[in-house]
């Protein structure tokens, strides 16, 4: 009778309060996206994921020592770096490179605003003799550990997600979640930044643009030859750098306009949905309710801000030397986050002159933000274990 | 080397990577854009002399 209790009411037993703080939080996750409506197609289905391996016995992760939907999905799917790489291949099809092509100067502004990440790593190895979790670790796993957060500043998730799942498994839950909010928080974060950095005179720089046509030609071998270079100069790029040329190449071809469409819309959905629920079944209360949970979302929020710190000074350094000045402003938009942070700095510079049109600029640095993020995402993929196997 | 000297260090070159792969990609961008202007003024001027 007692084994019959037991059996019955053995979801009770196995409750804990880690599990309600973890409801609590899935249930942020989904207000959040719901009610705020930020990055909504992963807070959603990462906030539920959370709350469904969180349930007594987390049997979608496990039950009767066989691995349950969530994890058969983030062993073929997250650990093969499937979803995000496929992923790529649904961005490569929306993204229109053709502003960058127009003004290829503005690419410069998408490696000035990859600082953040690197300072964000180095940040992570200054305060982590000061957490114990951290202090224990060594060295080896602490820089590998410090990349995956600094990658945060990538302000790319799939990226994010790349480089954690190699580096940094145990912790892909918590930055994937501060990689998607900070993306989705870019209107809240960047303008104090830019304010404190620029003055009014220099938000309200003008800027000329000349609209160029670019060729079919040039829109196709763009892909093709960004994947050979990428590949020569950082290999460990190709699976992200390869795959969304891959499907910007499908957009741009002009002759698989079904494939294209098929990568933006059902590819995208279909992964996006899946992608997002495996991350958040990496949620578990034990791993998650840690200081060095807390570490991340916090260290992700100063990747953003050096980020912007980055853009902006490299922009005003430009502008020692020129003739014509740029408006600074246009060093924040080398982030990642697009189309909302060209958004973001557009609307700015209309607020202080509603004449200052500087959209298309905003959007070419946008767009180099994408490829600079790759980059950097694989150049620390390959930086880090000669440096862990050369000084550490 | 400590571990803050290794992140510094990761820094410069990671920071030196991407600008200079970026670099590679912009001087690849102008290239392609001359090429394919000069091939356009090519044809142009065939045709006009057709």
């Amino acid at each position: 009778m007692n084994h019959l209790f037991s059996a019955v009411f053995e979801g009770f037993y196995a409750l804990q309060w880690t599990h309600f703080v973890m409801y609590l939080i899935g249930g942020i996750l989904i207000f959040l996206a719901v009610k705020k409506e930020y990055e909504p197609m992963l807070l959603l289905p990462i906030g539920f994921g959370a709350i469904l391996v969180n349930l007594p016995l987390s049997t979608v992760w496990e039950f009767d020592g066989a691995p349950g939907v969530l994890q058969i999905l983030f062993t073929s799917g997250i650990l093969t770096e499937l979803f995000p790489v496929l992923i790529f291949v649904a961005v490569g099809a929306m993204i229109d490179f053709t502003p960058l092509l127009k003004m290829p100067i503005m690419i410069f502004f998408g490696a000035a605003a990859q600082f953040g990440i690197f300072a964000t790593i180095c940040g992570v190895l200054f305060v982590a003799p000061y957490i114990p979790q951290l202090a224990s670790m060594n060295s080896g796993d602490l820089l590998k550990l410090a990349a995956s957060v600094g990658i945060i500043g990538a302000a790319d998730g799939p990226t994010s997600i790349f480089v954690a799942s190699k580096f940094a498994r145990d912790y892909l839950g918590p930055i994937s979640v501060a990689a998607y909010s900070y993306m989705s928080l870019v209107p809240i974060i960047q303008p104090p930044i830019i304010r404190l950095l620029t003055t009014k005179s220099e938000r309200k720089i003008k800027m000329t643009y000349h609209d160029a046509d670019v060729s079919k030609i040039v829109k196709i071998l763009f892909p093709i030859l960004i994947t050979i270079l990428a590949g020569i100069i950082a290999p460990i790029s190709v699976p992200l750098v390869g795959l969304l040329m891959f499907g910007n190449l499908i957009r741009e071809c002009g002759v698989l306009e079904r494939l294209s469409l098929s990568a933006q819309n059902e590819l995208a959905s279909l992964v996006t949905l899946l992608l997002g629920i495996t991350i958040g079944s990496t949620m578990r209360a034990e791993a998650f309710l840690t200081p060095v949970t807390l570490l991340i979302l916090l260290m992700g929020l100063v990747a953003f801000v050096f980020d912007t710190a980055g853009g902006v000074l490299f922009a005003k350094f430009l502008n020692l030397f020129l003739k014509t000045k740029i408006n600074p402003m246009i060093g924040a938009a080398g982030i990642s986050a697009f189309p909302m942070s060209a958004r973001v700095i557009h609307r700015m510079a209309q607020e202080e002159d509603f004449q200052t049109f500087i959209l298309m600029q905003a959007v070419s640095a946008n767009v180099s933000g994408q490829l600079g993020s790759i980059m950097a995402g694989g150049i620390v993929l390959a930086l880090v274990p000669v440096l862990v196997q050369l000084f550490l | 080397m400590t571990i803050i000297q290794t992140g510094f260090l990761l820094m410069a070159a990671g920071m030196g990577t991407v600008f200079a792969s970026l670099a590679v990609f912009f001087v690849v961008i102008v290239v392609l854009e001359k090429l394919c202007k000069s091939s356009g003024k090519n044809q142009t001027a065939e045709g006009n002399k057709q």
